[in-house]
């Protein structure tokens, strides 16, 4: 079965009802964890793991050149700003929910000003990998 | 003795019924023994002496392409899979390193720019390992027949003196008309006839199964497959792969 990749030129983000991705200059990674318990019975050598269901996603990143326009990254990511975030990695495969920004950053460079915000995870996160 | 190093051309990753051999860049297996250290008082005690608790523990790391065709090990879904691990090329009788439950339990998804989509898959691994010899290397299959005359040959006793295990990964099926496909593992104590040991559930779709094989078992292991059943059409094939590890 051929495999379907994609990279970065097929990706969109979008916050707080805005295709954001004319900004990003360095995309969001996602890390989705399932927390699972791991014993060890007194007659077993091998542990047993088990999924307690529970999921958890890690803060994500984003890096965008500032804007402080009406529709561009600083206000529509301001601080405590709490929306739907939706990355789409190719057609049909998307990661979505509910995102708080956590924290924005300004860092002044030898180029364009970067915004880099940090997004917690709220609620239940979608992820739909398949095409 | 020549060496027979392997590299990364001689992998093979089937999981659940997935080859995800495509779309992985790297693969990595650990196995950790249980450990205590003891350090006895008096002479003796100059250096600490190591003992086997018989305790183990396996790790199964990989990395590749985000493969929107196959979301085996970019998705959490809570269901245990069993994975097949082949570092030393998907050939009879070579090192198998199989898992009964893999689970993924973390998933990351990498998006740089400029870059292809990766994942880096995190795998929980329940239960026991076991480091088995390929007895079916993947290929498709048609009609129903046996690999007597290319058996796998586990180089133990004649006779296993407990039990074994067996590890199936069915990674295409075309029923044409059939009911289903049957596998069954079988044996043979001194290389001549063989007989049937123990079957899987019959297949009807792609997946993967782990079976006991209880005591006794032959040394020498082979498989068969036989279609079942339906109103054949024409066109059957199944593509799977078995394992084989003895206790």
């Amino acid at each position: 079965m051929a495999i379907v990749p994609s990279s970065s030129k097929d990706v969109t983000f979008t916050f707080n009802g805005t295709n954001l991705s004319e900004w990003v200059t360095a995309p969001p990674n996602y890390k989705l964890n399932a927390a699972m318990q791991t014993w060890t019975p007194p007659s077993s050598a091998f542990p047993t793991t088990h999924d307690t269901g529970q999921r958890s996603v890690e803060n994500v990143q984003v890096t965008f050149i500032a804007d402080g326009a009406a529709g561009g990254p600083n206000l529509k990511c301001a601080t405590g700003t709490s929306s739907t975030m939706t990355t789409v990695i190719a057609t049909g495969q998307s990661i979505a929910g509910t995102f708080v920004v956590a924290s924005q950053e300004v860092q002044i460079t030898d180029g364009d000003t970067l915004l880099v915000v940090e997004f917690f995870g709220s609620g239940t996160i979608t992820w739909d990998l398949a095409t | 003795m020549a060496i027979r190093p392997a590299s990364r051309k001689d992998a093979q990753v089937l999981v659940g019924g997935y080859d995800c051999t495509p779309a992985l860049d790297a693969v990595g297996f650990k196995e950790v023994a249980g450990l205590a250290t003891f350090n006895p008082l008096g002479p003796t005690g100059v250096f600490p002496v190591i003992y086997d608790t018989g305790a183990r523990s396996a790790e199964l790391t990989a990395a590749g392409l985000l493969d929107g065709n196959n979301t085996t090990l970019s998705t959490i879904t809570g269901t245990s899979a069993v994975a097949m691990v082949k570092f030393d090329s998907d050939v009879l009788n070579r090192n198998a390193y199989c898992f009964r439950s893999a689970t993924v339990s973390e998933t990351e998804v990498l998006i740089a720019d400029g870059d292809m989509t990766r994942i880096v898959p995190g795998i929980s691994v329940s239960g026991e390992f076991n480091q088995g010899y390929i007895v079916a290397p993947l290929i498709a299959r048609t009609d129903g027949s046996n690999t007597d005359a290319t058996y796998a040959d586990a180089e133990a006793a004649t006779i296993s003196p407990t039990g074994a295990h067996a590890f199936l990964n069915v990674t295409a099926i075309a029923l044409g008309g059939y009911a289903n496909c049957l596998i069954t593992v079988r044996d043979s104590a001194d290389g001549g006839a063989h007989a049937d040991h123990t079957a899987f559930t019959a297949v009807t779709a792609i997946g993967a199964e782990y079976k006991y094989m209880a005591h006794p078992v032959g040394r020498y292991i082979s498989v068969s497959w036989a279609w079942v059943g339906g109103a054949p059409s024409g066109g059957h094939s199944i593509t799977f792969s078995v394992a084989y590890a003895r206790d």
